[in-house]
């Protein structure tokens, strides 16, 4: 990224990047299915500022994931991407290939839901990840290993010695991810896009998960974009939450005001079928991204519906500083 | 009491030329009443889904002796246990699992029907399957699909309903909502509950998380080890903890 780097000695700009990472612009991605589109992400807009974890909540399906892959441009030949993806101020759509290679791993980790097809199933896990920590420390060969099974022991992976010489198939989902956390933390990147980092994890190993990730972000000033369905996750780890429905944004605010005190009916009805607060469902279930709703996308299962919200789209309007939603009929 | 575990214990045998051995499950009593939900947490690997197997005879046990409504399940004639086998059902992790692929939605939910006679005709069974599908809160659309394009929560309903179908006295539910959404685990959850109540039907709950746990069981077990280390009502567990496993567990449950 040298032109990342020239363009940051311009003072103006520096002072600029300084405070934004990564600022995504009207963002569309779509897919082209049996000649019908699917929206899985629709006009998104968000921001993440250096140090910064962004934490992004919604059910599955709502277009997390695919959102992630936009950013490093890891889409299907099926997708169409639209929009600005700036990072660092520079839009990451007009990368070539070589620099988007540069960019990956880098300066941009992404730390996937799906984590087979990311590791090399030819080698060994401990040499792997090895491999990325001396490449971004400065360590002796010895030095990087004990780091490397210092990271498998961090993580639960039992008798690290043993799993250094694993190979990707030997393992689960769960622990294929956690190598490649092991190794994005290891590269010592900009940014990292961590998928889904708890899902189906006990609950002490996912305070295991959530304590790297702090540390990390805390040690190296990482910024990270955090996709989770785990609110306590997204509240001991993010600073600001964006709640994603059906391919839009439609609350985004920060993590306190969020949580206690949300404003979109949709927000307000997830919080309320936790565990902890007696499980009321949301009625009915997610809409087929392929054929949406007319007006408020969430209207046939919002109790606070009225005339206007099945005739009109809402916007993403601001109600104080921070604090951004996506519904005519906000709650208090 | 409908079931009772007494010094339950599972051990398999590992690595090369079977030569180590592990004890999954340890010397586990406990008992479950009529229409209770029991929980049982603890980490990965503490041997809660072993226990769960044991209880219905999928697996052997290596010592130990289980009760099911009065009678000792390892000492029964086989008829007689297959007999049995109907009134214990489980439910798992993955419904997509538990589901034929290749199997519509309708098929899938005649099957337990038909094998064990419930229906005479196939108005009777359309009729049955209808009034399944109602309970568990699905609609006579889903029954011309195949389990890929239902959703999870969707194919979790199914799971439950086809065990429904059996009348069942005792489920083993095995992390049944781990994989699924925060407002769908709230639809599976509440389910769980309203069969508790309207068919007095018992369950033993696996999970590990803590909280999911609390909201539904009426008491909890909690496992180290293969071992239980603890049991008792959620509030008594959750506000005295004793054993030390159950503190530790309790201080890794993020608070929002
Ligand atoms: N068929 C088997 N052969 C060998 N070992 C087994 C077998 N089944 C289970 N085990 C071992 O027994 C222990 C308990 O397994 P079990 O599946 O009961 O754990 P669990 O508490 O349900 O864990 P999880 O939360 O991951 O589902 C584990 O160490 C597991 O590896
Ligand atoms: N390659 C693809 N082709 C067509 N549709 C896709 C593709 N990948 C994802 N989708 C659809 O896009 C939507 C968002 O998916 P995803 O981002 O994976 O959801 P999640 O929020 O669970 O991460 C879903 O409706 C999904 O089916
Ligand atoms: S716009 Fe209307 S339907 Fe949409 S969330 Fe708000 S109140 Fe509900
Ligand atoms: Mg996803
Ligand atoms: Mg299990």
């Amino acid at each position: 990224m040298v032109l990342v780097q020239t363009a940051m000695e311009n003072s103006e700009q520096k002072a600029k990047t300084a405070e934004t990472l990564l600022e995504i612009r009207n963002l569309k991605t779509y897919f082209k299915i049996n000649g019908s589109i699917v929206k899985a992400v629709d006009n998104v807009s968000l921001k993440i500022i250096n140090g910064e974890i962004l934490g992004l909540i919604g059910e599955t399906g709502c277009g997390k994931s695919v959102l992630g892959l936009s950013i490093l441009r890891l889409l299907p030949e099926n997708a169409k991407i639209e929009g600005n993806l700036l990072f660092r101020g520079k839009e990451i759509l007009s990368l070539s290939k070589a620099e988007m290679r540069k960019l990956r791993g880098k300066e941009i980790v992404l730390i996937p839901q799906n984590p087979s097809t990311s590791l090399n199933p030819l080698m060994q896990i401990g040499c792997q990840v090895l491999e990325a920590v001396i490449r971004h420390h400065n360590l002796k060969k010895s030095e990087a290993v004990s780091k490397v099974l210092d990271l498998f022991s961090k993580l639960k992976l039992q008798e690290p010695p043993r799993k250094f010489r694993d190979f990707p198939h030997q393992l689960s989902g769960g622990m294929k991810q956690r190598v490649l956390m092991a190794m994005g933390v290891a590269c010592n990147p900009k940014l990292i896009i961590v998928d889904e980092p708890t899902k189906g994890l006990d609950a002490v190993l996912r305070i295991e998960v959530v304590r790297m990730l702090k540390e990390t972000a805390s040690a190296a000033g990482t910024s990270m974009l955090l996709i989770t369905h785990d609110f306590s996750v997204a509240a001991a780890l993010a600073h600001r939450i964006a709640v994603m429905y059906a391919g839009e944004i439609v609350e985004m605010g920060k993590t306190a005001a969020v949580l206690r005190n949300p404003r979109h009916p949709y927000t307000a009805g997830l919080l309320n079928s936790l565990p902890g607060k007696g499980f009321n469902p949301i009625p009915g279930s997610s809409p087929s991204i392929i054929s949406l709703p007319e007006g408020c996308r969430f209207h046939p299962r919002c109790s606070r519906a009225n005339m206007k919200c099945t005739a009109s789209h809402p916007e993403l309007v601001k109600l104080n500083d921070d604090h951004f939603v996506r519904c005519f009929n906000v709650c208090f | 009491m409908l079931l009772m575990a007494e010094n339950l214990s599972k051990e398999f045998f590992k690595g090369r030329l079977n030569k180590s051995r592990i004890r999954a499950v340890d010397g586990v009593s406990f008992s479950i009443n009529q229409g209770e939900i029991m929980g049982l947490v603890g980490e990965s690997g503490s041997g809660k889904s072993t226990v769960g197997r044991l209880l219905l005879l999928l697996l052997e046990p290596t010592e130990g002796r289980i009760y099911f409504n009065g009678k000792e399940l390892t000492r029964l004639r086989k008829k007689e246990l297959q007999n049995l086998r109907k009134d214990m059902q489980i439910i798992f992790q993955h419904p997509q699992e538990s589901l034929n692929p290749r199997m519509k939605i309708y098929e899938s939910m005649a099957e337990p029907i038909r094998l064990y006679g419930l229906a005479d005709g196939k108005s009777r069974e359309k009729e049955e399957i209808l009034k399944l599908l109602e309970t568990v809160g699905l609609t006579e659309e889903h029954l011309e699909r195949y389990p890929h394009e239902l959703s999870g929560g969707q194919a979790q309903r199914v799971a439950i309903a086809r065990v429904l179908a059996l009348k069942p006295k005792f489920v083993v539910a095995d992390e049944p909502t781990s994989m699924l959404d925060v407002s769908v685990q709230a639809q599976i959850l509440k389910l769980i509950k309203k069969l508790q109540r309207e068919y007095k039907i018992s369950f033993l709950f696996i999970s590990h998380d803590l909280e999911v746990v609390r909201a539904i069981s009426d008491r909890i077990a909690i496992m180290q080890k293969g071992k239980i280390v603890e049991l008792g009502e959620p509030e008594q567990i959750f506000s005295m903890p004793r054993h030390p496993y159950t503190k530790y567990l309790i201080n890794s449950i993020l608070n929002l």
